[in-house]
């Protein structure tokens, strides 16, 4: 036989040879140490070569910054919302306090709940909020979820606030829809995605003035101090949404007597805490009566002595924001601790009980606390179906 | 309608390691893999699963990097930059990266055919199917690969050896 190619013993060590042309190599390997030679030559490339391969598969991710879905949230977002929340729950009580003042001004034109969001803070503390907003045009990042609540406000008023509009139309749920989407590919740019959903829904059948420049801020968004903060005044927006939002359960946390549920609501995060401890049911009963849902007791945590008329119409709870009206210019830049309060006065807490179980669940989440309520049907309505199927 | 499913499970991680030694990006090479089992959900019948899938896969980052000279602009600074950390200094700490940065640089250095032939075979394809998905004849897939390894191996033990010597400059 001729000395074999290079080749050729590659494709032998591959085992890619007959079995005719496998028995002639090496019947030939025996009798010449030239091609032995080669042979383990080839060897050494075939081994050093897969060595050197297995040194790519550390690749970087994201080496190219293109388009890629990204998860609406990460667990340690999670996370960190869910012991802001503790945090919260017990700051609530003080700063509800404080903001009690406003309330009775704000009551009076207190008409949608998009109004119970801003109405307080901007009938107190805004001069104009009308003339900001519009104009300005999300002057800077920090300011982004001041924006939007001032041009939800002042779209507000031009639309002529009295009509009530639990039901948003079509081209409103498809603002929302966009928004929603925006929220889940940005990330930290949360604030400005749903404050353009602020913007389209205030607006109505007529685009809100802020609306098409609301999308420009979105890249100084991300090196916001406290993108809570704007993401809060954004979801505040979306009160009043129609309760047809798609509830996933993104978190699950068992523990001894105690049941940790995150759902995640039109890209908006509720903790849902289920215990069996009859402490807490007793003292959830307080506010029983006032319960509208007539579905088990309703106690607004921090504030209990507010939960009787918490149930009533409409009022402004969400509350004490910071005044959102004056042009950015005018503002000192927004202190970090101005920030905090706001993040943190936004995150509203219920809790009720089910006397069946005798369980104790607590709803937390940045939004209203009608909000809240809204969700909570939501929940209670899944929960009763999976029930239903599980039996 | 080919069960996707089943591809998806036994192709995946190996299309995924292929893609990623090829483009040196794990997501591109995740969204290559994904395109290419789209692509498979709409054949009726499929030959040769594998071949066919790594073909597939393999037009599509050639198409891609045609198309997309953003992504191409991405790559050369990359690759630009690893040049650079190649002349780091402080390269005891860089030990690893600086390995991996050496082997895509001999692995860029091969011809694209050699390249995508090694690549396949590293991934467990035979010279058969290694053939089908790059229109070779079977006949010439040892010579390619045994050319293949050769240069990779020949160019990383350069690039070693100047690493060594510039080592030793730095150290004198």
């Amino acid at each position: 036989m001729q000395h074999p190619d290079e080749g050729m013993i590659h494709a032998w060590l591959d085992g890619a040879l007959s079995a005719e042309e496998a028995a002639r190599l090496e019947a030939h390997l025996k009798e010449c140490p030239k091609c032995a030679a080669a042979v383990a030559e080839a060897r050494g490339f075939i081994a050093a070569s897969s060595r050197i391969l297995t040194a790519l598969d550390d690749a970087p991710r994201g080496v190219i910054p293109a388009a890629r879905p990204k998860r609406r949230f990460d667990t340690m977002m999670v996370r960190i919302a869910a012991s802001v929340l503790v945090v919260a729950a017990g700051t609530l009580v003080v700063v509800r306090n404080q903001g009690s003042e406003t309330r009775s001004e704000a009551s009076t034109r207190d008409t949608t709940s998009a109004m119970r969001v801003a109405g307080p803070a901007s009938t107190a503390a805004a001069p104009a909020p009308s003339q900001s907003a519009p104009i300005d045009g999300l002057p800077n990042a920090a300011e982004t979820g001041a924006v939007a609540l001032s041009q939800k406000a002042s779209a507000d008023n031009a639309v002529a606030a009295p009509t009530p509009d639990p039901v948003p139309t079509s081209e409103q749920r498809s603002d929302q829809v966009a928004a929603r989407r925006d929220l889940s590919k940005i990330g930290t740019a949360q604030g400005t995605g749903v404050g353009q959903t602020g913007a389209g829904r205030a607006g109505g059948s007529e685009k809100a003035p802020g609306y098409k420049t609301a999308p420009a801020p979105a890249p100084p968004v991300a090196a916001l101090p406290f993108p809570t903060a704007s993401r809060v005044a954004g979801v505040a927006a979306l009160d009043g949404a129609v309760p047809s939002e798609s509830l996933k359960v993104i978190d699950t946390t068992r523990r001894i007597g105690t049941n940790i549920t995150v759902y995640e609501v039109a890209g908006d995060t509720v903790t849902l805490t289920e215990s069996v401890s009859m402490e807490l049911s007793s003292l959830a009963v307080t506010g029983a009566a006032a319960a509208p849902a007539a579905q088990g007791a309703i106690q607004v945590e921090g504030s209990p002595k507010r939960a009787v008329t918490a149930m009533g119409a409409p009022r402004p709870d969400s509350v004490t924001r910071k005044p959102t009206s004056p042009p950015a210019s005018a503002i000192p830049p927004a202190s970090q601790g101005r920030a905090l309060r706001e993040a943190v006065e936004a995150i509203h807490t219920i809790t009720w009980s089910d006397p069946a179980t005798g369980k104790t669940f607590t709803l937390a989440g940045k939004m209203s606390e009608a909000r809240l309520q809204q969700i909570r049907l939501r929940i209670e309505r899944e929960r009763a179906a999976a029930a239903k199927i599980n039996r | 309608m080919t069960d996707v499913e089943r591809l998806f499970r036994t192709y995946n991680a190996a299309l995924v390691r292929y893609l990623t030694r090829r483009l040196g990006d794990r997501d591109w090479a995740e969204e290559v893999a994904q395109e290419t089992f789209v692509r498979a959900l709409r054949q009726t019948s499929i030959q040769n699963e594998r071949a066919w899938l790594f073909a597939v896969a393999t037009n599509l980052v050639r198409d891609e990097a045609r198309k997309d000279s953003r992504r191409r602009k991405h790559l050369a600074l990359l690759a630009e930059q690893e040049r650079e950390t190649m002349v780091e200094p402080e390269e005891t700490t860089l030990e690893r990266a600086q390995e991996a940065a050496m082997a895509r640089k001999a692995v860029d250095a091969l011809a694209e055919r050699d390249r995508l032939a090694l690549l396949m075979r590293e991934e467990g394809l035979d010279y058969n199917e290694i053939a089908e998905a790059l229109e070779l004849s079977p006949g010439s897939v040892g010579t390619t690969l045994s050319r293949a390894r050769r240069r990779l191996v020949e160019s990383y033990e350069a690039l070693q050896k100047d690493r060594e010597a510039r080592e030793k400059n730095a150290a004198s």
